[in-house]
């Protein structure tokens, strides 16, 4: 248990929910994306999956532990089908297949990470601030 | 007849004796990196103090990362800038307590 544990977890707290919103901000940009640069179909979801860091045992009996991200992964539910006879991407029925992205989810999720990375940074504050309160101690 | 207190106790018993202050005699941390890896407080402060400039150094670096737009991430540069703030805190507070304590040592009245 170290001096800045807590100030370690929380940066690492940060970390995730500054990628969280990164990952999000290209959902919302790929919205309307029918093409992938791989060529295979709209674009699909991401979503970024977070585990707790430090797997041995030493590790879960030490303070405070940090997040990680486990992995990137892609949104496995099917795409939206919209009927666009003029668009470039319409299939011979006339319908587009656009990617599985939803636009309130996205926001709400957005709102999320701001609210959890805004939850880190007074963590981090908090455990700033107790520490000055023991140096007062001396003084 | 032997007295119920020995008198000599109070020379000879281990809680009067003085310590030992070898390594606190080297001040500085030139004097005590010096002196080399002995155990005593000055090489415990020295250490210290390396740990202490290892992390304004790592905070000074971070930081002209940022200015020259080298850094990734700003929650990096902000931790290793709070983490040096700290530690010079806790290092500047613990050397006011000494230097007050030893301020009462010289005002002591004789």
């Amino acid at each position: 248990m170290g001096l800045f544990d807590a100030f370690d977890a929380s940066g690492s707290g940060l970390l995730a929910e500054r990628l969280r919103m990164d990952v999000t901000a290209e959902n919302l940009a790929n919205a309307q994306s029918t093409r992938s640069a791989n060529g295979a179909g709209p674009y699909k979801r991401k979503e970024v999956v977070l585990e707790s860091a430090g797997s041995s045992f030493a590790d879960s009996l030490s303070a405070a532990r940090g997040v990680r991200v486990a992995g990137i992964v892609e949104d496995p539910t099917p795409p939206r089908r919209v009927y666009d006879p003029g668009h470039p991407d319409a299939d011979a029925q006339g319908y587009v297949t656009m990617p599985n992205v939803n636009t309130v989810t996205e926001m709400t999720d957005l709102i999320g990470a701001s609210r959890a990375y805004e939850a880190n940074v007074t963590a981090m504050q908090t455990a700033k601030s107790m520490f000055a309160r023991t140096l007062d101690i001396l003084k | 007849m032997t007295l119920p207190i020995d008198p000599s106790i109070a020379s000879s018993a281990s809680e009067w004796a003085i310590p030992s202050l070898d390594g606190a005699t080297s001040e500085g941390a030139g004097a005590g990196a010096a002196q080399g890896a002995g155990s005593g407080f000055g090489s415990m402060l020295s250490d210290q103090l390396g740990k202490l400039e290892a992390t304004q150094n790592e905070a000074a670096d971070a930081a002209q990362a940022l200015a020259t737009g080298q850094a990734t991430d700003p929650e990096a540069v902000v931790m290793a800038v709070e983490r040096a703030r700290l530690s010079m805190q806790l290092a500047s507070t613990l050397r006011n307590k000494a230097v007050e304590a030893i301020n009462d040592v010289f005002h002591t009245q004789v």
